[in-house]
Order: C-alpha cells, then sequence, then structure tokens
C-alpha cells in the first residue's frame, strides 16, 4: 500500500506539539514546514524503491538521513522552547527587580 | 573540629559566596541554554555551503577518474574534519545537549553518504540526501540564531 503525505505528517506533528507544548503556536510554522519537506522525501523514496530505482540497503542509508533530519528539526524545536521559558522567567523578573530591590535595600534580583 | 560543624560551617560559606556574586552582579537570571556563538554559526554556515558543493558535484557526476575520485575522498574528509570541529566546539559549552545530539545526527548521515557513495548511489538518491543534509543544517543554524539575546 502507498504512503501518503498525511500518513507521516499527522504523527510527526504529534510527536512535536509533544515536545513543545504550550509554545507550539510560536514554532507551528517552521515545525509544518520542515516535517512537509521531509514527509515528502520519504515518499520520494518509497516511489523509488516501487519503480526499482534504489536497492533496499541504498533506501534504508536515504531513509537514516530523513528520520535524523527529522529527529535533527525535533531538537532544535527544543531547544527554542527552552530558550524562550528562559526568556520568559527572566522577563518576569525583570518586572519586579526594581520592586524587590527597593523593598528590601540591596540589589538583590 | 567535628565533622557536623566543619560541613555546616563550609556550607554557610558556600550560600554566602552565591548571595555575594548575585549582590555583585546585581542580576539574577535563569539560563537554560547555552549562549549564541558566533563561531558555530560562521561554522554551520560554512559547513552548508561545502556540503552542498560537494553533493552537488556528487549528483552531476557521481561516477569519476581514479584521479578525481581521490580529490573528492579529500573533500569527504575535510567536512568530515569540520563536523568533528564543530562537535568540539559545541560540546565545550554547557547547556546545550540539543546542539550536541544534532551534530551527532549530522555526522551519522555524512556516514550513510559515504556508504551511499560505495553503493553507486544516483543523482536523484544523492538529491534526496542533500535535502536531508540541508534541512539538519538549518535547524541547527536555526537554534543557534534563536539563541541570540531579543
Amino acid at each position: 500500500m502507498a504512503l501518503n503525505i498525511q500518513d507521516l505528517l499527522g504523527p510527526m506533528l504529534d510527536a512535536a506539539k509533544i515536545v513543545v507544548g504550550k509554545q507550539w503556536p510560536n514554532v507551528q510554522n517552521y515545525t509544518e514546514t520542515e516535517m512537509k519537506k521531509i514527509g515528502e522525501k520519504i515518499l520520494e523514496i518509497e516511489k523509488m524503491k516501487l519503480e526499482g530505482t534504489t536497492t533496499d540497503e541504498r533506501a534504508k542509508l536515504l531513509l537514516n538521513i530523513q528520520v535524523n533530519a527529522s529527529k535533527t528539526v525535533l531538537l532544535a524545536v527544543k531547544g527554542i522552547t527552552k530558550i524562550m521559558a528562559e526568556q520568559a522567567i527572566n522577563a518576569a523578573l525583570g518586572a519586579i527587580r526594581d520592586v524587590v530591590n527597593k523593598a528590601i535595600g540591596f540589589s538583590l534580583l | 573540629m567535628n565533622k557536623r560543624f566543619y560541613i555546616r560551617t563550609h556550607g554557610l560559606l558556600f550560600y554566602s559566596a552565591v548571595l555575594f556574586a548575585f549582590i555583585l552582579n546585581g542580576c539574577f537570571s535563569v539560563k537554560f541554554v547555552a549562549d549564541y556563538d558566533e563561531a558555530v554559526d560562521k561554522q554551520v554556515t560554512e559547513l552548508y555551503r561545502n556540503i552542498s558543493i560537494y553533493m552537488q558535484d556528487l549528483v552531476n557526476t557521481p561516477q569519476v577518474s581514479a584521479a578525481d575520485s581521490i580529490a573528492r575522498a579529500r573533500k569527504y574528509n575535510n567536512i568530515q574534519l569540520d563536523i568533528g570541529t564543530l562537535k568540539l566546539r559545541a560540546s565545550a559549552k554547557d547547556k546545550n545537549d540539543e546542539q550536541i545530539q544534532q551534530v551527532d545526527l549530522l555526522a551519522d548521515s555524512w556516514e550513510s553518504i559515504a556508504k551511499l557513495k560505495a553503493l553507486k548511489a544516483t543523482p536523484k538518491e544523492f538529491i534526496n540526501a542533500q535535502s536531508g543534509l540541508e534541512t539538519s543544517l538549518t535547524a541547527i543554524l536555526k537554534l543557534e540564531l534563536a539563541k541570540k539575546k531579543p
């Protein structure tokens, strides 16, 4: 049975959503674009296999490269999510800095 | 001096030193990911360029003469060394786990290119592989650029 892009894209994006949680809207565009690209390349490998223009061994290597690419995109998204959390916490600390420092009489924050 | 007293005084000294550092710094902030590194930015951009040139060459002329094959092998090894240098730079920083894993995956994909070459892959297959490598490099760069302070 031939694959279609939705068979691949759905599970890939679900995995990405789990990694980023509430930050999903902030990284959705990038993740969807990249995962779609990878999904299309996987379909291409399947097509080459069906046409007989690639061998099992070469198809496995090509698939390995595409799987590595999708993992790399997920790692980027995970890192970006961490950076966003870091910025949110530091902004919150920054917002109370003056009040706290004034109240305790020295620069704690 | 008994052991409990020693631990208590030294523990107190440690926490005082940390508090003093914050006071001196006058700024308390959290950090979950390593800082932006311009050298990594440049290395990844250069790597992207060299890999694209190498892959384009494979697409245009998959099989070459013995002499050209040696030159091509040298270029492959140079790129492998560059990936190793990138790994070294990424590993030297704390809180950089995602990038270290990204570079490991890139190194693994690069090894797959050597195997594809040995198995006499077609230009169409190399184009497919090139796309995967470029997506990986873009993701590494995307994370590095996100580290830049707003």
